[in-house]
């Protein structure tokens, strides 16, 4: 800088620093970039004795925007004009150079920009790069109306003031990561505590879905799933404007989209264009204006289980994009694996129940139809023999007598056993007779009322049975009731059995009582039992069980 | 989030929501409710800015003990501390309003807690309770050595304890489900066990008695007739031998009676085809252990004789580190796996259901091997708490 001595050059060096100072202080102040620009242009102009102060940001399409203009005399480049590049003109050169431009005769100028300039009558300018940590940002540029070129020590003066411009510009941008940062976290953290509290995967897809489209500012976000028979079907979707790809449609996987890239090559997929592809997801994706997409891979416990895709109608989606998915396609696949986990122990679970009812089905069937069958014919014969002996043979048929009796006795044995097994009444005619059965047979006055019309299914009549056995066997056992009452009935595919007695009470699930099998064996067919036994008040037991088989055997419904 | 948050809002912002992010994704991804809460005390310390964090456990009889702690300068109560609770202190306060506290100044706070919280130089604390399924659990406390807590810290606190509530909730529901499988399991063969008995010391024992009384009637009964009970005899021999059948079918006796070592001889000797068997394990095991074993090799026999052709078979068991291992291994044609209608997965449920695993090898053509790992002392015998005490150093009083 060439720095006059005398009372001229003090005054303008303390009207320089005065500019600079205002400018610095709405900077630090953390005022609205756009509030930075239109002050620092305009003191800019001012200082510099300028007719016209310009500041232009560089956008990727080889265009500039004004983002701040100034007029000594009122008529200013409108802000927010587009110009494109080429040419020789100033932004383009700064552009070109990325070093201060200066022009001296608007004559040979050409080119978009010094066609603008020209017809603004600009004559002259000094224009400077604003440089954003070590990026060209944009330029600044001060012009003249008069053919006279400006002072020599106009860039260096400018560029005190593009540097205070671009620190806003950084502070700005650091700010709004700051700000994006917190949200991603927030984000995050929303849909990693809905995996931790264990929400249904179709919520936290759901979540994860719209989270993930918000945060990212695409207008369309969807996860699909990878199916056995070749497609990809939409598990969620999200959208900016509400329409949406529709929840359950299918998409074969192949041609050029985002899921059939993902599925290839089980990495993340970005489409930079739909323009050309022909297949049907392409097509769809066309029809709703997208124009980009980048697709993450969703991988549940080393395998490829579907994938997160977000859409722009715009253009091609930031550098990142693939990153910041990966944050949520990582908590989706946790919630998933969570959910399969659990629902193969509680699958696990149901299968030993079923299990061990079905080896006891098998003995009692065995005892049934071989043993005992096997030992009423051999009483029968016995018995024949016995009559057919010779007359006087009384003592050898007396004896004969007992034995058959004594088969008979074990027969009666055996279908006890077999009852404890597996009550054969239950298979053959369902819960309704077996429970009058297990009434009959007790010891306890019993009201019983069951209205269910029809068969139940097995694993339901059986666990019903058990109960009522079970409650029944403890009132007369252990709590010296008097009477019982039970109440057995289907509504809304529930089967509840309600069984109360009048005994002492003080029931509980503790280790060695029967209620806690019942408790687990009601639970591993996703139904619930509840045990009010209040000291001195009776015992009352409710159960209910699902009837159709969506309970824990079945895997999450989406 | 506000959005006319300044530039140290959003900092402020975005710390507390990146360490609440960390703390939730461990739970998501079922982290042991010991390293979780280790993780919350000190994300919570760190973002509060306080001089100590601790997480604390409510236990029977009024006491309470430390079981996470992160402090920023110097020494604090340690992990496994116990104290009593009683006076006018933190803890105690939590403990009997089920709401935040705070004390300012300790200075005029009282009991154990207040006496060992002046003793590491404190002057201020404050605490959330952490509530699981809707009971007292424990407490999440921050204390300061120079001043009272910032107003907002309880709630702030309040954020992370309802993460560490969920981990413990969800450990201990995982535990429960757990605990009932292995439960059912038991409980069916208790049945089994049951019904075999009553059979064997019932029906079989008084048939056996009708077999006697048949042939000592023989000796008495006419010429003619001792055809006829010949053969009543005879079915009554094969009837017995079925019944037997079906008994061990339920429950083997010999299991019951004699452990692994005699029951795996007697189905190495029963086995269709030549078994080799090597047992390393003496004495007896706990009972489930015995029966899982029993029927893998039972079933694993089976199938090779069976399903797979095999000429021959292979097993090994042996004992190490409280987990039992078993290995029957075939030269049959393989194939075999944990689909429908397979008694494998029978097995493997069975052996997961007592904290084991069951490994399956069996490619075409190259024979089968199940491997079936079951630790002796199995969830029914571990302990309810989620937080096992193995989480923890040994606990030690430090009223001094």
């Amino acid at each position: 800088m060439v720095v006059l001595p005398g009372r001229a050059g003090n005054d303008r060096i303390a009207e320089e620093q005065a500019a600079l100072r205002r400018v610095a202080t709405l900077v630090a102040g953390a005022a609205a970039p756009e509030e930075v620009f239109a002050e620092v242009t305009e003191e800019a102009g001012r200082l510099l004795g300028a007719h016209h102060a310009t500041m232009s940001r560089y956008d990727q399409d080889a265009t500039a925007t004004v983002i701040a203009s100034w007029s000594a005399t009122g008529a200013a480049f409108p802000v927010g004009s587009r110009l494109s590049l080429g040419g020789r003109n100033a932004h383009t050169l700064v552009f070109q150079t990325r070093r201060p431009a200066r022009i001296s005769d608007y004559a040979d100028t050409s080119g978009p920009a010094g066609k603008a300039a020209r017809e603004f009558g600009f004559r002259a300018s000094v224009s400077v790069p604003v440089i954003v940590e070590g990026r060209l940002w944009g330029v600044m540029i001060v012009e003249h109306t008069r053919a006279e070129p400006l002072p020599p020590d106009t860039e260096a003066r400018l560029t005190g003031f593009t540097e205070l411009a671009a620190t806003a510009i950084a502070n700005a941008q650091a700010r709004e990561e700051l700000r994006g940062f917190a949200e991603e976290q927030a984000a995050l953290r929303r849909v990693a505590t809905l995996v931790a509290r264990g929400a249904p995967p179709a919520e936290v897809l759901t979540a994860v879905t719209e989270e993930a489209g918000r945060l990212l500012r695409t207008d369309y976000a969807t996860m699909k799933r990878y199916d056995s028979d070749g497609t990809a079907k939409v598990v969620a979707s999200w959208s900016a404007t509400g329409a949406a790809f529709p929840v359950g449609s299918c998409m074969p996987v192949g041609g050029q989209n985002a899921h059939t890239l993902v599925f290839q090559t089980h990495r993340p997929a970005r489409i930079s264009h739909y323009a050309d592809a022909s297949d049907p997801a392409a097509k769809a994706a066309r029809a709703l204006g997208v124009r980009a997409a980048v697709g993450v891979p969703v991988s549940v416990e080393g395998g490829l289980w579907g994938l997160m895709i977000v859409e722009s109608r715009a253009g091609p989606l930031p550098a990142g994009t693939e990153a910041r998915l990966a944050g949520f396609t990582e908590l989706a696949a946790t919630a998933i694996a969570n959910a399969e986990a659990q629902a193969a122990l509680t699958a696990s679970r149901a299968r030993i129940v079923a299990t061990a009812d079905a080896t006891r089905r098998r003995i009692e069937r065995d005892l049934h139809d071989g043993t005992q069958q096997r030992l009423i014919s051999l009483a029968l014969g016995l018995r024949t023999a016995q009559r057919r002996l010779p007359a006087g043979q009384q003592e050898v048929a007396a004896q004969w007598a007992r034995t058959a009796q004594g088969l008979t006795d074990a027969i009666e044995e055996l279908r006890e056993i077999s009852r404890g097994l597996h009550p054969a009444v239950l298979e053959k005619h369902g819960l309704a007779p077996a429970l009058r059965e297990l009434v009959r047979r007790g010891s306890l006055p019993v009201t019983l009322d069951v209205q269910v019309s029809g068969r139940l299914p097995e694993r339901v009549e059986v666990a019903a049975y058990y109960v009522v056995s079970e409650a029944l066997a403890n009132a007369a056992k252990h709590a010296d009731a008097t009477t019982a009452d039970i109440e057995v009935a289907e509504s809304d595919g529930v089967l509840r059995v309600h069984i109360s007695d009048d005994g002492r009470g003080g029931a509980d699930f503790s280790d060695g009582s029967g209620l806690v099998g019942l408790k687990d064996r009601s639970e591993a067919l996703g139904g619930r039992l509840q045990l009010d036994s209040p000291p001195g008040a009776g015992t009352t037991l409710e159960i209910t069980l699902p009837l159709n088989d969506r309970g824990p055997l079945r895997e999450p419904g989406w | 989030m506000t959005g006319s948050a300044g530039p140290t809002g959003y900092a402020r912002i975005a710390a507390e929501q990146a360490a609440l992010r960390r703390v939730a994704t461990l739970v998501a991804h079922g982290a042991p409710p010991g390293q979780v809460l280790t993780a919350v005390t000190e994300e919570a310390g760190r973002l509060l800015h306080t001089d100590y964090a601790t997480m604390k456990r409510y236990e029977p009889e009024d006491a309470i003990t430390v079981v996470a702690t992160w402090g920023s300068t110097g020494a604090g109560y340690p992990v496994g501390a116990g104290a009593r609770l009683g006076g006018r202190n933190v803890p105690t306060l939590i403990f009997q309003t089920r709401r935040p506290a705070r004390i300012d100044d300790l200075a005029g706070a009282s009991g154990p807690m207040a006496e060992l919280a002046r003793e590491f130089g404190f002057r201020a604390s404050a605490g959330v309770p952490v509530m699981v399924e809707g009971r007292l659990w424990g407490v999440m406390m921050v204390e300061s050595r120079v001043e009272p807590l910032p107003a907002g810290t309880e709630a702030q606190l309040a954020e992370f304890t309802e993460l560490a509530a969920t981990a413990i909730a969800n450990a201990e529901a995982q535990a429960a489900l757990a605990a009932s499988r292995a439960r059912i399991v038991a409980t069916a063969d208790a049945t089994r066990r049951r019904i075999e008995r009553n059979l064997h010391d019932g029906a079989q024992q008084r048939l056996v008695c009708l077999a006697l009384d048949l042939r000592a009637a023989r000796t008495a009964a006419p010429p003619g007739t001792r055809e006829q009970l010949d053969r009543v005899s005879t079915e009554l021999d094969g009837v017995l031998d079925e019944l037997r059948e079906i008994a061990r079918g339920l429950h083997p006796a010999i299991l019951a009676d004699g452990g692994l070592h005699p029951a795996l001889t007697a189905l190495a000797r029963r086995s269709a085809i030549p078994v080799r068997l090597d047992n390393q394990v003496d004495g007896r095991l706990p009972e489930p252990v015995e029966i899982a074993a029993y029927y893998s090799v039972s079933e694993a026999l089976t199938n090779a004789a069976k399903h797979a052709q095999a000429t021959n078979a292979d097993i090994q068991v042996t004992e190490s580190d409280g987990v039992l291992h078993v290995h029957v291994r075939d030269d049959g044609c393989g194939g075999a796996d944990f689909g429908h209608g397979s008694g494998l997965v029978g097995l493997k449920d069975r052996a997961e259901a007592l904290g084991g695993h069951c490994r399956l090898d069996s490619p075409p053509d190259t024979g089968t091997t199940l491997e079936i790992t079951l630790p002796i002392d199995g969830p029914l015998r571990a302990p309810t708490n989620p937080l096992p005490d193995a989480d923890l150093p040994p606990p030690h009083q430090t009223g001094r």
